[in-house]
């Protein structure tokens, strides 16, 4: 037991534990109602408040001694049929919204037992607004009023809880303590059955609630600054300004407190408060108020004026005004401790500043903002929009209430659209969790109910798509200006530029760039770039291998959007459709890109990647975005007929590569699938003929075929680890890329078939089935098997027999690195390949160490299918 | 021993027919509230006190046909552990 809590007797514990205990069941049974259940309850409450509004104004008049008979009343009225307008139509039960297109829904979960603690000022009102809001949640309140409001607050518990059981409501839905004490709150803001505290009122008790360790909505007091600048509409600011500090003589937090007046309209503002029955104070009458009604010690406002009429607070502090006087205004010359009327004043006085520029009046208000407002409430009058903007953006408070009376204004659905309360929050300024005005939101537990969402997916290919042999002559239906051929100088000795010079029609002006026979530098794309410049082209033909293409796709692209940052473009990104950077749209140019391969693997001609050389930074930098798809890609044999043997076997491999980890991606798709196990099929049966045979033009014309149709796969279903892994090994040592893929592809097989480690975490994955898909594609080649891992062995198997075939290295070793220098590379390789996006889309996340052992068991070689079939046979 | 909640009389039921059957009976007591859509706040009370009773005679009871509701009022009050 706390030390505020000892003095309790056990009596009064039994008598708070027998509230909570009621409230608490309540609690629990009313989760069973239904929303037309708490619909008709709320209405007979509603009914019930409104036809009690004068009579609970009268005893909270009686028992306070505070505010102003009518006004109370009016609050009563607009916290129960404001309040009602406001939530009427809202669900506040079960499914509260849906947002279909998302996948999401909203369902609402009541919150328990509620303590709410009530003001002084304005206790009946906040009573009725209260009982209202967790109705329609379906929660219980135990109130505990203000010690000097509490019999009023009492009765209107009384009249809401009557008419609430009387339509079904749960017995014990409200409570309200009797002759309230702090130790009494402290000990129910500590109990395990109450699930939010609710306080509205004095600082110490928002202070309290927030200091009990539980969900609590504590909203507290303000010192409202108001700006009324020069192009104002005056007698309306004039008129609204008495209105609101009048207002139940001034109770309410978010009344205006010191009005910061423009000079050029000081004098006559104040002529129209005078005339409208304001009293304004001269020096000698301010500093008397200012010693008065704030407290010399503390600095805040003395109990003797709160909620009192200004010829009450002017009698009593031996004030002569007229007895019409519904104002005292006592202009001040600065705002904080020297000047005591700075702060918040809840009665009918009210502080001025006269400001000799726009400056000076933003400055006054953010001091007076800061004078115990942060959070709260501001007020401006103005019919300058920028002004208006200004002031919103300097004032930290949840509202700004514009050209209309703060106290009533900020209480909404009255003078705007905001939502009707009796709590205000004031956020992290004032010490709150919310700045919202509180309602029936704030009273929920709100669950949120996400379905899987299921990403776009799309198989995205160039236009037009040329292939078979003298594929090169459909450049004649192209028409051009000006065209760029892009290639490389040993395929213009070779003849091939002059091939493709016969091709395009004989108007158009045609110059070469070629360009060294290496993945681009940025100063190759720049002098490309420069040269489509010079000649003004409206078409590139890029004729090479992988390199080559790739450099035109940039030349393209900086042509296009010369603004276009190559290294911001290059930003990794998870997921395309997320990406940080985008890819210009908008081109200053358009131009044609035909790509045409002379290569038979990258399938660079209907990619929508490219990669450069940072020489710089000594790394290569990868773009991908389908705008560098080639816009036609022409597949012609005659291009690779006199490729070299290494060159077609490790093309050939990188081929098979594309095909088989774009089958097994998470991004594979049945239209990707339909690419891959062709591309695959193809493959295994031309590579071998290509190789040994490089004059078989069947062979060499199925295998370009195959090596673009694998590029349409992960163009759209992306690679895996196995490519993630190569390139990190093969920059690391000088490998080719293909080379390095055939090291790693049987021991990726493998890995992948296996059950992971780790799933990766995408909603495109709706089963784990990389093994069956690799047993679809050994069935495919007719591999036999009965079991899927039977399946998988023999494609592992016949991928190293291909392999074999194709004479390439079956292992790191053989490469000629050492073990040393290999072990030494290893954690260098495996981060490099985590950070690779390629694996994004393997079917298996690899974790660090798995990616290592890849590596060894790349580097110690052969043997992957006769360990595969091992395991099969011990799991028969 | 059984009993059904008739539920027009839930409350009153568990007050005093329900007590007087703990209170004779030797063996475990089975309540079927399968006519029952919800519950309110009389009846819980009166179960808290029925729980309270059987716990003083080691009578075990047995709350039969309680709809997902219900359970979950009784849930929120900690009281289905009282109850088999």
């Amino acid at each position: 037991m706390s030390e505020s809590t000892a003095t309790l007797s056990d009596e009064r514990i039994a008598y708070l534990e027998g509230l909570v205990r009621q409230g608490n069941t309540a609690a629990a049974v009313f989760t069973q109602y239904s929303q037309e259940d708490v619909d008709r309850i709320v209405k007979a409450m509603v009914i019930a408040g409104l036809e009690q509004a004068q009579y609970l104004a009268r005893l909270a008049i009686e028992e306070t001694r505070l505010g102003v008979l009518e006004d109370k009343a009016i609050k009563n009225m607009v916290a129960t049929e404001f309040v009602y307008n406001y939530i009427r139509h809202k669900p506040s039960v079960g499914v509260i919204a849906e947002f279909p297109e998302r996948g999401l829904v909203e369902v609402a979960e009541p919150i328990g037992l509620i303590f709410s603690v009530t003001p002084v000022t304005n206790p009946t009102a906040t009573v009725l607004f209260k009982c209202i809001m967790a109705i329609k949640t379906r929660n219980a309140v135990l109130f505990g009023p203000h010690p000097n409001a509490w019999r009023c607050c009492r009765e209107a518990v009384r009249i809401m809880y009557e008419a609430a059981v009387k339509h079904g409501a749960p017995e014990g839905v409200f409570t309200c303590l009797e002759s309230p004490t702090i130790p009494d709150n402290v000990y129910l803001m500590h109990h395990k059955a109450v699930k939010l505290i609710d306080a509205t009122g004095g600082p110490g008790a928002v202070k309290a609630a927030y200091g009990s360790g539980k969900p609590a909505l504590g909203v507290g007091p303000g010192n409202t600054p108001v700006y009324l600048e020069k192009t104002a509409e005056l007698d309306m600011a004039v008129v609204d300004i008495i209105t609101s500090k009048t207002f139940d003589n001034g109770t309410i937090c978010a009344s205006e407190q010191t009005v910061v007046i423009d000079d050029e309209i000081y004098d006559s503002v104040i002529r129209e408060f005078a005339d409208l029955g304001a009293h304004i104070c001269d020096g000698r009458e301010t500093v008397l108020l200012g010693r008065s009604v704030i407290n010399p010690e503390t600095g805040q406002m003395q109990p003797m004026a709160v909620g009192q009429k200004a010829t009450d607070i002017a009698r009593a502090i031996g004030l002569r005004v007229p007895p019409e006087t519904k104002l005292l205004i006592a202009p001040i010359q600065g705002v904080g401790r020297d000047h005591p009327l700075s702060v918040e004043k809840l009665f009918p006085v009210l502080a001025v500043y006269r400001a000799k520029s726009t400056d000076e009046a933003l400055r006054i208000c953010v001091e007076v903002n800061h004078l115990g407002g942060l959070g709260h409430t501001a007020v401006i009058f103005s019919r300058n929009e920028e002004i208006i903007r200004q002031f919103s953006q300097l004032i930290n408070a949840g509202r700004i209430i514009v050209n209309s009376p703060g106290s009533i204004g900020a209480l909404g659905g009255v003078y705007n659209d905001m939502v009707p309360t009796f709590s205000f929050g004031c956020g992290t300024g004032g010490g709150n969790s919310t700045t919202d005005n509180v309602n029936l939101y704030h009273y929920l537990n709100i669950k949120r109910v996400a379905r899987r969402t299921q990403a776009h997916m799309w198989f995205r290919v160039p236009n037009q798509i040329y292939f078979n042999m003298n594929a090169v002559e459909n450049l004649r239906m192209l028409p051009s200006r000006a065209t760029l051929i892009v290639t490389n100088p040993m395929l213009e000795q070779m003849g091939h530029v002059d091939i493709v010079r016969r091709s395009i029609p004989p108007q158009t002006a045609v110059r070469v760039l070629a360009i060294p026979d290496a993945e681009p530098e940025v100063k190759v794309i720049l002098q490309g770039v420069e040269a489509l410049r010079l000649h003004n082209a409206d078409q590139i033909v890029a004729l090479g291998g992988g390199s080559v293409i790739d450099a035109a796709k940039i030349m393209k692209l900086k042509y296009e959007s010369p603004d276009a940052d190559l290294e911001e473009l290059a930003a990794p990104f998870l997921d395309i459709r997320k990406r940080v950077v985008q890819f210009p749209t908008e081109k200053a140019i358009h131009t044609r890109l035909v790509a045409i391969s002379t290569t038979s693997g990258t399938g660079s001609e209907v990619t929508p990647f490219a990669v450069l050389i940072d020489k710089e930074r000594a790394r290569k930098v990868t773009l991908a975005d389908y705008s560098l798809s080639p816009d036609v890609a022409i597949v012609d044999p005659q291009f690779v007929m006199s490729m070299p043997k290494g060159l077609t076997a490790d093309t050939g491999v990188d081929c098979l590569t594309h095909a088989l980890e774009a089958g097994v991606s998470i991004h594979a798709s049945a239209y990707t699938d339909s690419n891959a196990m062709q591309a695959i099929r193809m493959v295994f049966k031309y590579l071998p003929q290509a190789y040994e045979n490089p004059g078989d033009e069947e062979a060499r014309s199925m295998m370009h075929n195959a090596a673009c149709i694998a590029a349409l796969a992960f163009s759209n279903a992306s690679v895996g680890v196995c490519h993630a892994l190569a390139h990190a090994f093969g920059a690391r040592f000088g490998v080719s890329h293909g080379r390095a893929n055939a090291l790693l592809l049987p021991h990726v097989i493998a890995y992948n078939a296996a059950v992971p480690t780790k799933f990766m975490p995408s909603p495109n994955q709706r089963a784990y089935v990389a093994h069956k898909k690799y047993a679809a594609v050994a069935d495919l080649l007719g591999l036999g098997g009965d079991t899927v891992p039977e399946k998988v062995a023999k494609l592992v198997s016949a991928t190293e027999q291909l392999l074999d075939r194709l004479k390439i290295p079956r292992s790191i070793a053989e490469l000629g690195i050492s073990e040393a220098d290999f072990e030494k590379s290893i954690p260098d390789l495996a981060k490099i390949a985590f950070d690779d996006p390629s694996w994004r889309s393997n079917p298996r996340m690899p974790l660090m160490n798995e990616l290592v052992a890849l590596l060894w068991s790349a580097y110690r070689g052969r043997g992957v299918a006769s360990q595969a079939a091992a395991k099969e046979s011990v799991c028969v | 021993m059984r009993m059904t909640i008739d539920p027009e009389r839930a409350a009153p039921m568990l007050r005093q027919e329900a007590v007087e059957m703990v209170n004779g009976a030797d063996a475990n007591v089975t309540l079927d509230f399968s006519g029952l859509r919800r519950i309110d706040s009389g009846a819980v009370t009166a179960l808290e006190e029925l729980a309270a009773l059987a716990q003083s005679r080691t009578i075990r009871i047995t709350l039969q046909g309680v709809n997902t509701d219900i359970h979950k009022v009784l849930r929120l009050l900690n009281l289905t552990c009282r109850f088999s």
